[in-house]
């Protein structure tokens, strides 16, 4: 790893990826806990109609990507907030047609035409230093976003009737939450893709989620872990010439399943151990 | 100025096609101890909410201590249903309890080592302060219930409302909960929204009848009226479980109406 990080591309790689994984692990308790990760799955996949529009109307591609997300987000959002039972039919059939509209203005877009694999895995070996400094300026501002508004994010979070009749702004703050959680999706997935914004939004926090006390916890640990995966990725595609994004979304899969086994086996070697102290004293009781 | 907590002038509800609830008149004077029954469905949670602020009706007014209650909420404390809640979510019994010191404005004064000490003050009187640090998840129903009703009672209410308190709790526990209640009705209104309504008849001093109207009886009994009135499709036997007469309390429900309009 160390010889590796002799190249610009790879110490950029690696500044992605780790971004990325902070973005992700503070998001994706969000996300995780709101149970939300439907609704970003649809504004990940939405957001290629911005694409689309982008280079259909010749806009700044960030301009039309960017708006094109934030308003299909807000759109399921409210949709959701209304109707909540209906609310995966709805981000169900805005996830299909923003992504429909996109290939479509594509298609009859002359000339140039986006990679789908790239927006799919993105391209985190070519990541350019500004969207690194972008990155960096939008884990600043989620940041300060938590660090602000923590105590109603909590509430809103945890008990969302509760908060409102307290008078949290709950609604202001879901909005707010839903914003930034686009704009991240838009930004994350220039650097590493569709798959793997969403692998980290939801893979990390949801193992740390048993263990973390408080959502705090569990945005640190979700970071962590997912840097963690990101730099054991990265590693692997460099040493093996495999596509970066997918070797960092399968070492997180491996990571899930891991984790997952060895609390089953725990779960299984404590009930055996309850078993055999209960057979122990009843002995002792007998003699 | 009236002399009532809670005052509900010709309500009426709908969610859709058809009346959830309809002409709705209710006065409880301070410190009541209510008990809101009625079959599922019947909308008593729909109008807890509608006193609580969160939802609001198509016509006629609900006030909380004289005041329209989106400025009485401060006013109120409220144990919402468990199952609404996300148990794994990661969050220590103390922060839960924190929650009820969230208020408008709370955000730039707050006052942390303060407000720490009440939440613990408070747990320590529904006998869970050891339990602070733990997750919530790890508690068991009743524990948890209890948490919920130092949450509201840091709020400082005058009024507390609680919806289906003992739905995950065990025979045993509704009763230490009502206990509580009861214990904490000697400073503060209690409202109840249960449907196991046989067992609070020996706690509360007043019961409100809600299946889409609402019919209020200031002594706890329950008779067949009550009951007719509310299960019309069902004879007394099969809403009647002998089982909770065989637990020795006070059963109080074969009443007649003439008993009832002679006291």
């Amino acid at each position: 790893m160390i010889e590796a990080l002799q190249f610009d591309f790879m110490q950029n790689a690696l500044a992605a990826g780790l971004l990325a994984s902070l973005i992700g692990g503070i998001m994706g308790t969000l996300v995780i806990v709101n149970r939300i990760v439907f609704l970003s799955g649809g504004i990940a996949h939405a957001s290629y109609g911005g694409i689309g529009l982008a280079f259909f109307f010749g806009w700044p591609f960030l301009a039309g990507t960017l708006g094109f997300a934030v308003a299909a987000a807000l759109l399921m959002a409210t949709i959701s907030l209304r109707a909540r039972h209906r609310s995966d039919t709805i981000i169900g059939v805005v996830w299909a047609v923003g992504m429909a509209i996109g290939i479509v203005l594509l298609d009859l877009t002359p000339g140039y035409n986006v990679d789908l694999m790239s927006y799919l895995f993105g391209s985190i070996l070519t990541v350019p230093a500004s969207d690194l400094w972008i990155m960096a300026a939008l884990s600043v501002l989620i940041c300060g976003f938590v660090f602000l508004f923590y105590p109603d994010i909590l509430a809103l979070s945890y008990d969302e009737e509760f908060a409102m009749i307290r008078g949290t702004p709950v609604r202001l703050i879901y909005y707010l939450m839903i914003v930034l959680l686009a704009v991240t999706i838009v930004m994350v997935i220039q650097v590493v893709g569709l798959i793997l914004i969403i692998a980290l939004l939801t893979i990390p926090p949801y193992i740390v989620e048993k263990y973390a006390r408080s959502l705090f916890q569990m945005m640190v640990g979700a970071s962590l872990i997912g840097s963690f995966f990101t730099v054991v990725g990265l590693y692997l595609s460099y040493r093996f010439d495999l596509t970066s994004g997918a070797a960092i979304i399968l070492v997180a899969g491996v990571g899930f399943f891991a984790v997952t086994l060895i609390e089953q086996i725990s779960v299984r070697r404590q009930r055996l151990e309850t078993w055999h102290k209960f057979e122990r004293e009843e002995q002792g009781h007998v003699s | 100025m009236s002399n009532s907590i809670i005052e509900i002038k010709d309500l009426q509800f709908a969610y859709s096609r058809q009346m959830t609830l309809q002409d709705i008149n209710l006065t409880i004077t301070p410190g009541d101890f209510v008990a809101m029954i009625g079959p599922n469905g019947g909308g008593k949670t729909t109008l807890l909410k509608l006193m609580v602020g969160l939802l609001e009706p198509l016509a006629g007014t609900v006030c909380i201590s004289g005041q329209p209650v989106d400025k009485a909420s401060h006013l109120i404390g409220y144990v919402p249903q468990d199952v609404s809640i996300n148990r794994s979510f990661p969050i220590s019994v103390l922060d839960v309890v924190l929650m009820g010191k969230l208020g408008p404005g709370s955000r730039w004064k707050r006052n942390r080592a303060a407000n720490r000490q009440e939440a613990m003050e408070t747990l320590d009187r529904l006998g869970m302060a050891e339990y602070a640090q733990r997750k919530i998840g790890e508690l068991s129903g009743g524990e948890r219930q209890r948490v919920f009703i130092a949450r509201a009672l840091v709020t400082n209410p005058q009024l507390l409302l609680l919806d289906e308190p003992t739905a995950n709790v065990d025979t045993e526990g509704q009763a230490e909960l009502y206990s509580i209640l009861k214990e904490l009705n000697k400073d503060i209104t209690v409202l109840v929204v249960s449907h196991e309504w046989i067992v609070i008849s020996t706690y509360v001093k007043s019961i409100a009848c809600v299946n889409r109207q609402l019919h209020f009886h200031h002594r706890p009994e329950i008779n067949a009226e009550m009951m007719q009135s509310m299960y019309p499709h069902h004879s007394l036997k099969e809403v009647c479980p002998v089982e909770l007469v065989a637990h020795g309390i006070p059963h109080r429900v074969l009443h007649t109406h003439e008993d009832e309009s002679h006291d």
